[in-house]
């Protein structure tokens, strides 16, 4: 049914463009910047993005001492960079909408406040970057006011993570727009450039989440169930995996999309491993700033990011081709617990051989005490509903994004 | 005659602009301190003058420091200045840079800036011909108007749900049931 409707509209747009040659011109266009905006969202979100790894280390190796720190300037020039690109594009779309251009309509813009009319991509990405500007300032004053030490789950570390979220979420619809537009125009070319866009950014949107989960990692890191342990990390572990690889392999439906993902987060991850703590240290001594005593022994940002990450996306991706006779969110349910459960079972295990010594005994005690056999089980257990719940979730938004037109 | 009055016309706009700054100079280093303390350090007397009371967080306060004994020069007295957190307030103590004050020969300037609202001490050592000692005094760091930790989520999350609630929406328009991946 969701196919007959993209059809429909699919041949009601090429009918149009045929009515008027000129129109495929103009549509071929639009497509091309509207892709091109797209893939310059990407770069400037994943200075963002290392900028946040980069920030994320100097808070725990050398303070939070002045808000300009270089971390905060790459961050903060990404936002900038984001907004300016969401500004120029959502004006010149409401701009050739209201003069009447061929390429821009009701079916491929959505209005927003009455008179504007961008691709709904741009607009919820020009929200996410909304939310960032007022999660910046009402950080320092929650730094001033609660200290410099404080978690990363904190109101305004959160809103600026989620904005990160909304801002990949909207560069996903904008790509699987051009998908479906690339489909209808007959453009193999931007048609993988459309399909790179969905795998980079889910990529991202994954980094961004999983970067949220750190304070389960060591600072919250059980919840006491009936006087027993369960690793928080683990449960969170459950529906980041499901969700946001289930998500991009429904957008795409190509076979080795979780693979690919999983594969580029993991490369991202180690290389952020080197480049961070070099970059500290390289920025601190031109600074003249000492390290703390309790600066950590590994790069924080990618401590999270589980090290079976790619068995995890081979598993979605092996299981979801293995069982396509079946209904969609059956297959999303066995991919989602089974990457899951992988996970859960594998990664405490794995921090408390691979790298729990490197930490005081306070925190390593935290990483083996995730890993005991009872704590390992129920974990894992627990984990499976959240998995499944996440998995039917990243099914649906998956399918939510491959059927977007506007 | 009239080129200079164009010229004067031009920069007026500019000059009031540059005006509006004259005030932040002025309350950076106002004419007459808003909090003065006398400490008795090692053999010195020093008048430690305030030119904000109290210090708000994040905020660059000059401290002018003019020792009561008489002195030959401002070299015949080395003075150091840290401040130093009480215990609660999480940070650490943080050394201050004493340079010369601008408006007198033997008076000293300190910028002092905290980080962290809650109690502080400026200590301040002095070592010179009379000796030397150590001083400290209160400095209570005031916050901006302080948000309820409930309040700072309320906002934070925000975002969060109106992202869940577009998300529903868009759901909401997939089809209930579709046997296509």
């Amino acid at each position: 049914m969701v196919q007959a409707h993209a059809q429909s509209s699919t041949l009601s747009i090429a009918q149009g463009a045929l009515d008027h040659p000129d129109h495929v011109a103009h549509a071929r266009r639009e497509s091309a910047f509207r892709l091109r905006a797209g893939w310059l969202l990407t770069v400037a979100a994943l200075l963002g993005l290392i900028g946040a790894a980069w920030d994320i280390q100097w808070h725990a190796a050398i303070g939070r001492d002045t808000f300009l720190t270089p971390p905060h300037l790459l961050i903060y020039s990404a936002t900038a960079l984001n907004g300016l690109i969401t500004l120029v594009v959502v004006l010149r779309e409401t701009l050739l909408y209201h003069r009447g251009s061929p390429a821009v309509s009701a079916a491929s813009t959505v209005r927003v406040l009455g008179i504007f009319h961008a691709p709904l991509g741009f607009v919820i990405t020009g929200f996410g970057v909304l939310s960032q500007c007022i999660a910046a300032p009402a950080d320092i004053v929650w730094h001033e006011l609660y200290g410099i030490d404080i978690t990363l789950w904190a109101p305004f570390h959160m809103m600026g993570l989620i904005s990160g979220a909304i801002m990949a979420i909207g560069t996903i619809y904008i790509f699987a727009a051009e998908i479906n537009r690339a489909r209808t125009q007959g453009s193999p070319r931007h048609m993988r450039l459309a399909q790179s866009g969905v795998v980079v950014r889910s990529a991202m949107l994954f980094w961004t989440l999983q970067t949220a989960t750190l304070p389960a990692l060591f600072e919250y890191p059980f919840l006491t169930v009936g006087g027993a342990h369960v690793s928080l990390h683990v449960l969170l572990v459950a529906w980041l995996v499901p969700l946001t690889l289930i998500a991009a392999a429904r957008t795409l439906r190509w076979r080795w999309t979780a693979t690919t993902i999983t594969l580029g987060v993991t490369l991202f991850g180690l290389a952020l491993s080197v480049a961070v703590p070099w970059a500290t240290t390289l920025l601190a001594s031109i600074q003249g700033l000492a390290y703390r005593t309790d600066a950590p022994p590994i790069t924080v940002a990618s401590s999270a990011v589980p090290i079976t990450l790619i068995l995890a996306g081979l598993s979605i991706d092996g299981l979801l081709h293995a069982l396509r006779a079946r209904p969609p969110l059956l297959r999303a349910v066995a991919a989602g617990c089974t990457a899951a459960l992988l996970l859960s079972l594998v990664e405490p295990l794995w921090r408390s051989i691979g790298y729990a010594h490197l930490f005081d005994p306070a925190v390593a005690a935290v990483l083996r005490a995730a890993a005991a056999p009872a704590t390992l089980a129920l974990s894992a257990l627990l984990a499976l509903p959240h998995a499944a719940l996440a998995a039917v979730l990243g099914a649906q938004l998956g399918l939510s994004f491959r059927t977007t037109e506007e | 005659m009239n080129s200079i009055s164009i010229t004067i016309k031009k920069m007026l706009p500019i000059a009031l602009m540059l005006s509006l700054l004259l005030p932040m100079q002025a309350s950076a280093h106002g004419a007459s301190p808003l909090h003065t303390e006398t400490l008795h350090v090692g053999g010195y007397d020093l008048t430690v003058e305030f030119y904000n009371w109290p210090i708000r967080v994040e905020q660059t306060a000059a401290v002018r420091i003019v020792p009561q004994t008489p002195l030959p020069s401002r070299a015949a007295l080395q003075l150091q200045a840290t401040l130093v957190p009480a215990p609660g307030v999480p940070d650490q103590p943080r050394p201050l840079t004493v340079g010369p004050d601008s408006d007198s020969d033997l008076a000293y300037s300190v910028d002092v800036r905290a980080l962290v609202t809650g109690e502080w001490q400026l200590q301040i050592s002095a070592a010179g011909a009379a000796g030397s000692g150590v001083a400290s005094m209160r400095m209570p760091v005031a916050g901006p108007p302080r948000i309820p930790v409930w309040l700072g989520w309320l906002i934070g999350l925000t975002p969060l749900l109106g992202l869940l609630i577009f998300i529903s929406a868009r759901l909401r328009r997939l089809p209930r049931h579709t046997s296509a991946w």
